[in-house]
């Protein structure tokens, strides 16, 4: 069952009126297949407030980033993380629920460096604010830190609120090819001894690498040149699709993709960022079947931290990785080992008292 | 376990040396930064170990007993003020760096390591601390997870929330988490970014990994001179509208300089009405285009005078001038109250303007500092403390101020936190349902309200009178669940 909420009012009814609680807007990531109703946010969109001068956009959760992203170019502005699946449909609300950032939080930070408000409805249908729509701000507790990779337990994200930065006046682009993952990484490890101020720095599976710089356009081109120097590649005239591909996975091909936190690691394919700190994971079966490996034991359920288990509970030959499943079958669930937090018990104790939010699909106690 | 049984426990971990209960012992630990605010302590022990402070927190909980867990004691809000009779957790002592990683970026250190140590241990491998507050050459990297501190640098840099990336702590009951990880990526809610800023309400930070950045290759630094306040704030706007991003923008007016320039000689510009500092950073080519289309803006500005910084040690004289304005003021004021406001960067013209008019009108001297590029306010409220009724006057100037912040739509506080000083003005920034969540986090966290207790949320000093229930709570408002 759905019920679409296209204001605040609508969310707080649909809270107070059901039992089991599953929030959907773009329907990018999580296929909301959990049991219980489903909260459709996307008529909950729109652009609440914006003042380029103040450089703070406020909008509600259902709000394509498309039309985000489509506001801010308009003034020179942008999220600094390309936030991914902006063709897909992805909405701003779930980019923060589902904590995803794309390549270029490697120079400015990801969601949670920008998310400085949000707006949320609890468990029992109370709006609760935190943070504001100022960029510095050290009032009270600040829960929409907390919204970051929530996954929606915490209660409906209903309204958030960014700070957004000068777009750059020129990018230009770098592709290495370096013949293995563990080259490209060595080879992004010397990009960052230069310490020069890259936007993105990506690198994938076949060992391409991509270095991405921006800023004024008059210095653009001696900067790439002084990169060239330093690892060779040849500059992409076009880098456009090539960025689309790693925002849009479409590299993935259509393979559920793992969010990991780990460096480079050997389960393949796989696109790493920021210079390998963390990366994207694509995979048939994520949490293994009879004869498919797992990429690591799921729920925290048998095995140690770190030795994958497929899904007879047998050692797997495969990676352990510490990540999250953001797209395809079971998407929300935690990759690794999931410890019980007592913090976050207590915190989802006061937020979601009756256990609305919690039949998603990574079921914690 | 009774108050009194609790100083033989903790007798039994710590030994005398690193239990202090004599009165002279304890005097240094009364107040903080704010000077205005004190409280006894029953007993200071001085923890050496991350053991040590999680036995000393479960010992508090049993005998429930007030803690509060002390870095430098440099909070400018009353943030480090204890409960009287309370026990101080002080941490200086826990000042290992445990772990450098320059490859991942990173550094995992103890709550009681000074700020400017990590960016000093980093510095070899090109990297640094970002988050950096006047007070860094003192402050703990604790205190500052405590009340998510700032610096100059925050508008492009972030907060200290934003460099924290994996937290180990004690919750007051003692239970130990790790909230938040070693990467710049995290999986579930990100508890580290919800934990920084909870003023020691949320229990003690005992192990912190910090993001470390890249030094950048160069630094640009522009002094600016203006006729008016309100001409270097619009400069701010309009650097950002050129689609700048400067890593820092201070304003200082008139009497912020004079004292400035009394206590170090900055080589600020004589006569002007304000000052506008500038900085920007990154590749010596991005910089020099950067810096090209900065001098178009700030002529355009109206600037008065212009100085670019010749080299390093003039850029760190420059700086000098800025850091050290708060206590320069010592030198033209017997007293001063260090506010701590945000408001919209585009109404930082109005707000001075308002400021100005309160100061004349009550006749009660203000300088102002501020962190422009974030409208982030510091009027240093100027009076004579000898003075009978000075300070109450100083301080309703010093709420007026806050509550302009509430009207224009900013914050009560930008990097000092709420602590003792400002906890009547959160419930006026926030509605009734946000403070009652507020209130209701609390009592999940720590339901026996033991762990820095009065700070942020509490009303009276002791804040909540007891260990009963929370008067909300008596109210049928908030439950615990």
């Amino acid at each position: 069952m759905t019920v679409d909420a296209a204001t605040l009012a609508e969310i707080q009814d649909a809270v107070r009126g059901h039992d089991s609680l599953v929030v959907r807007a773009g329907g990018t990531k999580s296929p909301a297949q959990a049991a219980g109703t489903t909260i459709g946010l996307s008529k909950l969109r729109g652009i609440t407030e914006y003042s380029p001068a103040e450089c703070v956009l406020t909008a509600w959760a259902g709000t394509p980033l498309r039309d985000i992203e489509q506001a801010l170019r308009a003034h020179a502005q942008y999220l600094p993380f390309d936030p991914p699946l902006v063709d897909a449909g992805a909405t701003i609300g779930g980019t923060v629920a589902t904590g995803l950032s794309g390549s270029g939080r490697y120079r400015y930070g990801g969601v949670r460096d920008f998310l400085i408000g949000a707006r949320v409805v609890d468990g029992e249908g109370t709006i609760i604010r935190s943070g504001g729509k100022v960029v510095k701000n050290a009032a009270g507790f600040l829960l929409h830190h907390a919204l970051v990779g929530s996954a929606g337990r915490f209660g409906v994200i209903a309204e958030v609120t960014f700070k957004v930065f000068p777009l750059p006046e020129a990018r230009a682009t770098l592709k290495v090819t370096c013949g293995s993952a563990a080259a490209a990484a060595s080879t992004a490890r010397s990009i960052e001894a230069t310490r020069f101020d890259c936007e993105a720095l990506d690198f994938d599976t076949h060992g391409t690498l991509w270095v991405r710089i921006a800023g004024r356009s008059a210095a653009v081109r001696s900067r790439l040149m002084r990169l060239h120097d330093v690892v060779g590649g040849a500059r992409i005239e076009d880098d456009n699709p090539e960025w689309a591909e790693a925002r849009e996975f479409t590299w993935a091909q259509g393979r559920s993709i793992v969010k990991s936190v780990d460096g480079p690691h050997t389960a393949t394919p796989a696109r790493y960022i920021c210079a390998g700190a963390a990366s994207w994971i694509a995979c048939d079966d994520c949490l293994g079947g009879p004869t498919r490996p797992a990429l690591a034991n799921s729920d925290g359920r048998g095995g140690p931290e770190g030795v994958a288990r497929d899904s007879q509970g047998r050692q797997a030959h495969s990676v352990a990785v510490t990540g999250v499943i953001v797209r395809g079958p079971r998407a929300g669930a935690h990759v690794g080992t999931v410890r019980h937090n007592e913090f976050e018990s207590r915190v989802r104790r006061v937020l979601d008292p009756r256990n609305k939010f919690s039949a998603t699909p990574d079921s914690r106690s | 376990m009774q108050p009194d049984a609790l100083l033989g426990a903790l007798a039994r971990i710590f030994p005398a040396a690193r239990l202090l209960t004599h009165p002279g012992a304890l005097a240094p630990y009364e107040s903080d930064g704010l000077t205005t605010m004190r409280g006894r302590p029953r007993a200071v022990v001085l923890a050496e170990t991350q053991q040590e402070v999680v036995e000393a927190v479960r010992l508090c909980h049993a005998a429930a007993v007030p803690f509060m867990a002390r870095g430098s004691g440099t909070s400018l809000s009353g943030g480090a003020v204890p409960v009287d009779d309370g026990i101080v957790i002080a941490l200086n002592r826990l000042d290992r760096i445990v772990r450098l990683d320059p490859v991942r970026r990173l550094a995992v250190v103890e709550p009681g390591v000074v700020n400017l140590d990590v960016t000093t241990a980093a510095a070899p491998h090109g990297l640094y601390y970002a988050p950096d507050p006047s007070s860094q050459s003192i402050c703990t990297i604790g205190d500052n997870v405590a009340f998510n501190s700032g610096g100059a640098h925050c508008f492009r840099h972030g907060m200290t929330a934003n460099h924290v990336l994996g937290l180990k702590v004690v919750l007051p009951d003692g239970t130990v988490v790790e909230l938040g990880g070693s990467s710049v990526e995290h999986v579930g809610p990100d508890l580290a970014g919800l934990f920084v800023g909870s003023e020691g309400l949320f229990g003690i930070a005992l192990e912190i990994t910090l993001r470390l950045v890249p030094r950048p290759e160069t630094y640009q630094t522009l002094l600016a001179g203006y006729a008016s306040l309100q001409g270097a704030g619009d400069a701010v706007s309009q650097i950002v509208a050129a689609g700048l991003l400067p890593g820092a923008m201070e304003i200082m007016d008139r009497l912020a300089i004079d004292a400035a320039e009394a206590a170090v000689d900055a080589g600020y510009p004589a006569g002007a009405a304000a000052i506008l500092l500038i900085e920007l950073e990154g590749d010596a080519d991005e910089v020099a285009a950067e810096f090209a289309l900065l001098m178009g803006v700030i002529e355009a500005s109206g600037a008065t005078s212009t100085r670019m910084a010749a080299d390093a040690d003039d850029r760190a004289r420059i700086w000098k001038g800025r850091k050290c304005a708060f206590s320069a003021v010592g030198r033209i004021s017997p007293d001063f109250i260090v506010q701590d406001g945000v408001v919209p960067r585009t109404r930082l013209g109005e707000a001075l303007a308002c400021i100005q008019e309160l100061s004349s009108s009550q006749g009660i001297r203000v300088a102002n500092v501020f962190h422009a590029g974030d409208g982030n306010l510091h009027p240093l409220i100027l009076f004579d403390g000898r003075e009978p009724g000075a300070l109450e006057r100083a301080e309703r100037l010093a709420a007026d101020i806050l509550r302009l912040c509430i009207r224009l739509g900013g914050s009560i506080t930008g990097e000092h936190g709420v602590g003792l000083e400002k906890r009547e003005f959160l419930g006026e920034m926030y509605s009734a349902d946000d403070m009652a969540f507020m209130h209701r986090l609390h009592a999940s966290i720590d339901p026996k309200n033991i762990a820095n207790r009065g700070k942020m949320l509490g009303t009276s000093s002791p804040a909540r009178g007891g260990y009963g229930m929370h008067p909300l709570e008596r109210a049928g408002v908030i439950s615990r669940v």
